[in-house]
């Protein structure tokens, strides 16, 4: 994976955009931010530890970057030509700050999401790794149709490049994606799946075409552990509820695979320009989670489970199914019924570990 | 011409003019948010070939809204700019740049009450166009840019205004 990255232009120009910026901003303690309450979200002070500099969006999580190109490579991984320097102006006030516009509650609330989704992750044994730094490129220009970032998903990890994009919303209903703690923990799975099954943030995924029947399956458990991370962290089914109204997607909707199509059943050489949706099918497997969470009561078990079937698929990734088997065997292990679980979201598949 | 005079010590004329713009500010984001704007000009020209200016550029306040949040922003350029024009036929080309002063003012509503208020140093540049109208009148366009802090805004001026 060429990594495209240029974050970090020092020297002259460092000097020269200070100067042009005429004084330095003092950093606050607090900012205003999105917080999830237990119903919906509301807009409240918090501190965010780990920022270092607050108009341009440094520190301990990473650095983040407005525009710039993101673009697809032959692989399948994303690289980034870096945009420039982000510039949020910001008013102190009884020591709050407050932005010059939206996009500033929108980013300050993805670096306090992504802090706390890191927080927790270190609670369950699970640290994010070389995953941080992270680079997160706000606004970047998506030239290749091959990039799925539809208006509606428009917040994403790209695998290999390390890197979070997001996408100002179109529209102004709902809480912004970047600022749903959901879909920060939905994003940061991905790159939780990528750590666990490659090894490294900056290895390539072991597949990454989704044109492949191998691919297809692999986008497939990437969303629906992305999507179980979120659930579980949150202990919320519905987290994309707050920005979006997409019942097919809550994990307590009763998605099994009957009514969705399987990689298997597909012939990417039948149908030109064919882009497999790989959210059906990740919803069953993010559904099954949330069965397992609610049988053992045990949410931070569960995760622990799903980090095992993880590894445990990229040590056969040709087999899609050893990732169900190893759920079920870790569901076993929690003192659930693994098997019902799973054959009610999975009617007709043999689980080996059930046979 | 006393008034010339008054205005720029060696000006041989002035001009005070006005219109219509657009201005492309940009956001935090880096996108540009296109507002109508209204401009005035205050303009000393000295020897024909030089001159400076005194220019207010102020976009018409916006009214944006979210979930939880609600705010009202103005913005307001003041640049002073020395340029020079050149040109055998009656329209004259010209080309100008200065220090600029901008004031962007966001006034938030909700959650609570709050003013975010920025004055950042700048500057202004570009270029323009402008033809002579009748003994006194002349009708002008002009296109450039400025400097914010480190962010660069856009404008495109259409207008006119009276010379002496």
């Amino acid at each position: 994976m060429k990594r495209g990255t240029k974050l970090h232009r020092r020297g002259a120009h460092a000097a020269v955009v200070a100067v042009l910026a005429g004084c330095e901003q003092p950093h606050p303690e607090r900012f205003a931010v999105y917080q999830r309450l237990s119903e919906g979200y509301e807009i409240a002070p918090r501190e965010l530890p780990g920022l270092a500099d607050a108009q341009r969006m440094t520190g301990d999580l990473g650095t983040m970057t407005s525009g710039g190109t993101v673009r697809l490579s032959n692989d399948g991984t994303m690289s980034y030509a870096s945009g420039r320097s982000l510039d949020l102006r910001y008013e102190i006030v009884d020591g709050v700050a407050w932005p010059s516009d939206e996009h500033g509650l929108i980013l300050w609330s993805f670096w306090a999401h992504l802090g706390d989704v890191r927080d927790e992750l270190e609670r369950v044994g699970q640290p994010l790794g070389d995953v941080l730094p992270v680079t997160v490129a706000y606004a970047p220009s998506v030239p290749d149709i091959g990039i799925e970032l539809l208006p509606a998903e428009n917040a994403a990890y790209a695998t290999g490049g390390n890197l979070f994009v997001l996408l100002p919303d179109l529209f102004a209903e709902g809480v912004p994606l970047a600022a749903n703690l959901g879909i920060v923990a939905h994003e940061t799975g991905h790159a939780v799946f990528h750590l666990l099954s490659t090894g490294s943030a900056d290895n390539p995924p072991i597949f990454g075409d989704v044109t492949t029947e191998a691919g297809m399956w692999e986008a497939s458990l990437h969303e629906g552990f992305a999507d179980s991370l979120a659930v579980l962290l949150l202990d919320d089914p519905r987290f994309l509820e707050a920005s979006m109204a997409m019942p097919e997607r809550d994990a307590d909707s009763g998605a099994t695979i009957s009514s969705v199509q399987l990689p298997d059943s597909i012939d990417p050489d039948s149908t030109l320009f064919y882009i497999y949706d790989p959210y059906p099918l990740g919803t069953v497997f993010a559904s099954l989670a949330w069965d397992l969470r609610l049988a053992s009561d045990d949410p931070d078990a569960v995760l622990g489970v799903l980090f095992d079937a993880v590894v445990t698929w990229s040590d056969t990734p040709d087999d899609p199914w050893s990732y169900l088997d190893a759920v079920v065997e870790g569901g076993r292990d929690l003192g659930v019924d693994g098997c019902g679980l799973a054959s009610a979201r999975f009617p007709g598949v043999m689980v080996a570990s059930c046979r | 011409m006393s008034l010339t005079l008054l205005l720029a010590g060696v000006a041989l004329g002035a001009e005070l003019g006005g219109g219509l713009a657009v201005v492309a500010v940009r956001d935090s984001a880096g996108a540009f948010d296109l507002r109508p704007a209204i401009s005035t000009s205050l303009r000393a020209v000295g020897g024909g070939a030089v001159w400076g200016d005194l220019t207010l550029v102020g976009a018409l306040p916006t009214q944006d809204e979210g979930i939880a949040w609600a705010h009202s922003q103005a913005w307001l350029r003041a640049s002073a700019a020395l340029g020079l024009q050149a040109g055998t036929l009656p329209a004259r080309f010209r080309v100008f740049a200065g220090p600029a002063v901008t004031l962007q003012r966001t006034t938030w509503s909700e959650p609570q009450s709050v003013v975010v208020e920025q004055v950042l140093p700048g500057a202004r540049y570009g270029l323009g166009l402008a033809v002579p109208v009748g003994d006194r009148g002349y009708l002008d366009g002009s296109a450039g840019g400025s400097l914010r802090g480190v962010s660069r805004d856009y404008e495109l001026c259409l207008g006119g205004g009276l010379s002496w």
